[in-house]
Protein backbone atom coordinates (compact mmCIF):
# COMPACT_ATOMS: atom_id res chain seq x y z
CA UNK A 1 0.00 0.00 0.00
CA UNK A 2 1.22 3.37 -0.99
CA UNK A 3 2.38 5.74 1.87
CA UNK A 4 -0.08 8.08 0.88
CA UNK A 5 -2.96 5.92 1.31
CA UNK A 6 -1.79 4.89 5.04
CA UNK A 7 -2.19 8.62 5.48
CA UNK A 8 -5.73 8.81 3.96
CA UNK A 9 -6.51 5.58 6.06
CA UNK A 10 -5.04 7.30 9.06
CA UNK A 11 -6.98 10.66 8.50
CA UNK A 12 -10.29 9.16 7.47
CA UNK A 13 -10.14 6.75 10.90
CA UNK A 14 -8.80 10.56 12.85
CA UNK A 15 -12.03 12.14 11.54
CA UNK A 16 -14.58 9.40 12.52
CA UNK A 17 -12.45 9.10 16.02
CA UNK A 18 -13.45 13.34 16.30
CA UNK A 19 -16.96 12.77 15.00
CA UNK A 20 -17.66 9.64 17.50
CA UNK A 21 -15.95 11.28 20.48
CA UNK A 22 -17.82 14.13 19.33
CA UNK A 23 -21.27 12.90 19.72
CA UNK A 24 -20.06 10.76 22.66
CA UNK A 25 -20.12 13.49 24.83
CA UNK A 26 -22.58 15.78 23.28
CA UNK A 27 -25.24 14.70 25.22
CA UNK A 28 -23.16 14.87 28.77
CA UNK A 29 -21.18 18.21 28.48
CA UNK A 30 -23.26 19.93 25.60
CA UNK A 31 -22.22 20.84 22.27
CA UNK A 32 -20.04 23.87 23.65
CA UNK A 33 -17.53 21.86 25.73
CA UNK A 34 -17.88 18.90 23.34
CA UNK A 35 -16.07 20.75 21.38
CA UNK A 36 -13.01 19.40 22.65
CA UNK A 37 -12.77 16.60 20.93
CA UNK A 38 -11.95 18.48 18.08
CA UNK A 39 -8.04 18.67 19.84
CA UNK A 40 -7.62 15.00 18.57
CA UNK A 41 -7.36 16.14 15.16
CA UNK A 42 -3.39 17.55 16.05
CA UNK A 43 -3.00 13.32 15.61
CA UNK A 44 -3.12 15.13 11.92
CA UNK A 45 0.18 16.31 12.95
CA UNK A 46 1.94 12.89 12.71
CA UNK A 47 1.43 12.53 9.20
CA UNK A 48 4.65 13.44 7.96
CA UNK A 49 6.03 10.04 9.79
CA UNK A 50 4.19 8.55 6.52
CA UNK A 51 6.68 10.05 4.72
CA UNK A 52 9.80 9.33 6.48
CA UNK A 53 12.70 8.63 3.41
CA UNK A 54 14.15 5.38 3.70
CA UNK A 55 16.97 3.56 2.20
CA UNK A 56 15.85 2.33 -1.46
CA UNK A 57 12.33 3.33 -1.29
CA UNK A 58 10.24 5.43 -2.92
CA UNK A 59 7.72 7.22 -0.79
CA UNK A 60 5.99 9.50 -2.83
CA UNK A 61 6.29 9.31 -6.90
CA UNK A 62 3.84 10.95 -9.99
CA UNK A 63 0.61 8.63 -9.51
CA UNK A 64 0.75 9.86 -5.73
CA UNK A 65 1.16 13.39 -6.68
CA UNK A 66 -1.66 12.88 -9.27
CA UNK A 67 -3.75 11.54 -6.89
CA UNK A 68 -3.18 14.35 -4.11
CA UNK A 69 -4.00 17.25 -6.89
CA UNK A 70 -6.95 15.83 -7.63
CA UNK A 71 -8.13 14.91 -3.83
CA UNK A 72 -7.12 18.52 -2.66
CA UNK A 73 -9.57 19.71 -5.44
CA UNK A 74 -12.30 17.55 -3.97
CA UNK A 75 -11.93 18.54 -0.79
CA UNK A 76 -11.83 22.59 -1.63
CA UNK A 77 -14.88 21.82 -3.36
CA UNK A 78 -16.46 19.87 -0.63
CA UNK A 79 -15.60 22.81 1.98
CA UNK A 80 -16.70 25.56 -0.35
CA UNK A 81 -20.33 24.20 -0.17
CA UNK A 82 -20.19 23.44 3.20
CA UNK A 83 -19.37 26.63 4.05
CA UNK A 84 -21.89 28.18 1.57
CA UNK A 85 -25.00 25.66 2.70
CA UNK A 86 -23.60 26.75 6.28
CA UNK A 87 -23.80 30.16 5.56
CA UNK A 88 -27.81 29.54 3.70
CA UNK A 89 -28.88 27.46 6.92
CA UNK A 90 -27.87 30.08 9.41
CA UNK A 91 -29.15 32.91 7.37
CA UNK A 92 -32.29 30.90 7.04
CA UNK A 93 -32.32 29.56 11.02
CA UNK A 94 -31.02 33.25 12.44
CA UNK A 95 -33.00 35.53 9.94
CA UNK A 96 -35.65 36.94 13.11
CA UNK A 97 -32.37 37.70 15.29
CA UNK A 98 -29.94 39.22 12.74
CA UNK A 99 -26.63 37.62 14.21
CA UNK A 100 -25.11 33.95 14.71
CA UNK A 101 -24.05 32.94 17.90
CA UNK A 102 -20.29 33.07 18.28
CA UNK A 103 -19.88 29.15 19.02
CA UNK A 104 -21.91 28.36 15.74
CA UNK A 105 -19.25 29.94 14.36
CA UNK A 106 -16.34 27.96 15.97
CA UNK A 107 -18.23 24.92 15.42
CA UNK A 108 -19.07 25.44 11.75
CA UNK A 109 -15.19 26.09 11.76
CA UNK A 110 -14.46 22.65 13.21
CA UNK A 111 -16.83 20.65 11.35
CA UNK A 112 -15.49 22.44 8.12
CA UNK A 113 -11.77 21.08 8.92
CA UNK A 114 -13.90 17.39 9.02
CA UNK A 115 -15.21 18.12 6.04
CA UNK A 116 -11.21 19.15 4.60
CA UNK A 117 -9.56 16.37 5.87
CA UNK A 118 -12.46 13.37 5.24
CA UNK A 119 -13.47 14.85 2.05
CA UNK A 120 -9.24 14.42 1.04
CA UNK A 121 -9.48 11.22 2.26
CA UNK A 122 -12.21 9.44 0.86
CA UNK A 123 -11.34 11.52 -2.01
CA UNK A 124 -7.74 9.89 -2.39
CA UNK A 125 -9.18 6.15 -1.24
CA UNK A 126 -11.54 6.28 -3.99
CA UNK A 127 -8.40 7.75 -6.55
CA UNK A 128 -6.32 4.46 -5.62
CA UNK A 129 -9.25 2.23 -5.75
CA UNK A 130 -10.34 3.47 -9.03
CA UNK A 131 -7.17 4.35 -10.64
CA UNK A 132 -6.22 7.71 -13.19
CA UNK A 133 -7.30 6.73 -16.30
CA UNK A 134 -6.80 8.29 -19.60
CA UNK A 135 -10.09 7.33 -21.07
CA UNK A 136 -12.06 9.23 -18.37
CA UNK A 137 -10.83 12.41 -20.10
CA UNK B 1 -13.95 10.28 -28.29
CA UNK B 2 -12.78 8.04 -25.59
CA UNK B 3 -9.52 6.31 -26.23
CA UNK B 4 -7.69 3.99 -24.00
CA UNK B 5 -4.25 3.75 -23.12
CA UNK B 6 -2.61 0.20 -23.23
CA UNK B 7 0.20 -1.15 -22.71
CA UNK B 8 3.19 -4.34 -22.62
CA UNK B 9 4.87 -3.83 -19.38
CA UNK B 10 4.17 -6.91 -18.57
CA UNK B 11 5.12 -8.81 -21.42
CA UNK B 12 8.27 -6.90 -21.68
CA UNK B 13 9.31 -8.00 -17.64
CA UNK B 14 8.90 -11.25 -18.67
CA UNK B 15 11.14 -10.63 -21.79
CA UNK B 16 13.41 -9.17 -19.80
CA UNK B 17 14.29 -12.19 -17.41
CA UNK B 18 11.31 -12.07 -15.82
CA UNK B 19 12.16 -8.70 -14.15
CA UNK B 20 10.04 -8.56 -11.25
CA UNK B 21 7.64 -5.00 -10.77
CA UNK B 22 9.81 -4.23 -7.59
CA UNK B 23 12.90 -4.11 -10.15
CA UNK B 24 11.14 -2.12 -12.75
CA UNK B 25 9.91 0.22 -9.70
CA UNK B 26 13.05 0.96 -8.30
CA UNK B 27 15.32 1.59 -11.54
CA UNK B 28 11.92 3.83 -13.05
CA UNK B 29 12.02 5.65 -9.71
CA UNK B 30 8.06 4.93 -8.68
CA UNK B 31 6.53 2.24 -6.17
CA UNK B 32 5.85 -0.63 -7.19
CA UNK B 33 1.85 -0.06 -6.55
CA UNK B 34 2.39 2.61 -9.64
CA UNK B 35 3.93 -0.35 -11.47
CA UNK B 36 0.80 -2.20 -10.92
CA UNK B 37 -1.72 0.14 -11.52
CA UNK B 38 0.09 0.64 -14.82
CA UNK B 39 -0.28 -2.89 -16.18
CA UNK B 40 -3.30 -3.24 -14.69
CA UNK B 41 -4.38 -0.33 -16.98
CA UNK B 42 -5.91 1.88 -13.95
CA UNK B 43 -2.96 5.27 -14.58
CA UNK B 44 -1.51 7.05 -17.58
CA UNK B 45 1.75 8.15 -16.78
CA UNK B 46 3.79 10.93 -17.50
CA UNK B 47 5.77 11.40 -20.51
CA UNK B 48 9.00 11.15 -18.30
CA UNK B 49 7.85 8.27 -16.79
CA UNK B 50 6.97 6.25 -20.25
CA UNK B 51 10.28 6.91 -21.49
CA UNK B 52 12.21 5.94 -18.58
CA UNK B 53 10.30 2.35 -19.03
CA UNK B 54 11.04 2.69 -22.31
CA UNK B 55 14.54 2.84 -21.66
CA UNK B 56 14.80 0.52 -19.16
CA UNK B 57 13.19 -2.12 -21.66
CA UNK B 58 15.41 -0.76 -24.34
CA UNK B 59 12.41 -0.02 -26.99
CA UNK B 60 10.97 2.74 -28.00
CA UNK B 61 8.21 4.29 -26.05
CA UNK B 62 5.37 3.36 -28.59
CA UNK B 63 6.83 -0.49 -28.25
CA UNK B 64 5.42 -0.18 -24.57
CA UNK B 65 2.28 2.28 -25.03
CA UNK B 66 -0.16 2.14 -27.67
CA UNK B 67 -3.56 4.51 -27.79
CA UNK B 68 -6.73 2.07 -28.75
CA UNK B 69 -9.80 4.32 -30.10
CA UNK B 70 -12.94 3.13 -28.22
CA UNK B 71 -14.54 5.52 -30.53
CA UNK B 72 -18.70 4.24 -30.90
CA UNK B 73 -20.08 5.92 -33.95
CA UNK B 74 -23.23 7.64 -33.46
CA UNK B 75 -26.01 8.39 -36.08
Amino acid sequence: MPQQQKLAWFMLAVCLVVLIVYLGLLPFIGAGRATAAFALLSACAFSGLFYRKRAGRVNFDERDRDIHATAVKVAAGSVYLYFVACSLVMAQVRSAAGSVPIDWLTRMAWFGALVLLGSWSLAALVLYARGVRLDSN
Amino acid sequence: MAERLNNSIRRLRFENGEMSQAELAERTGVTRQTIIALEANRYAPSVVLALRIARVFDVKVEEVFSLENGRTERR
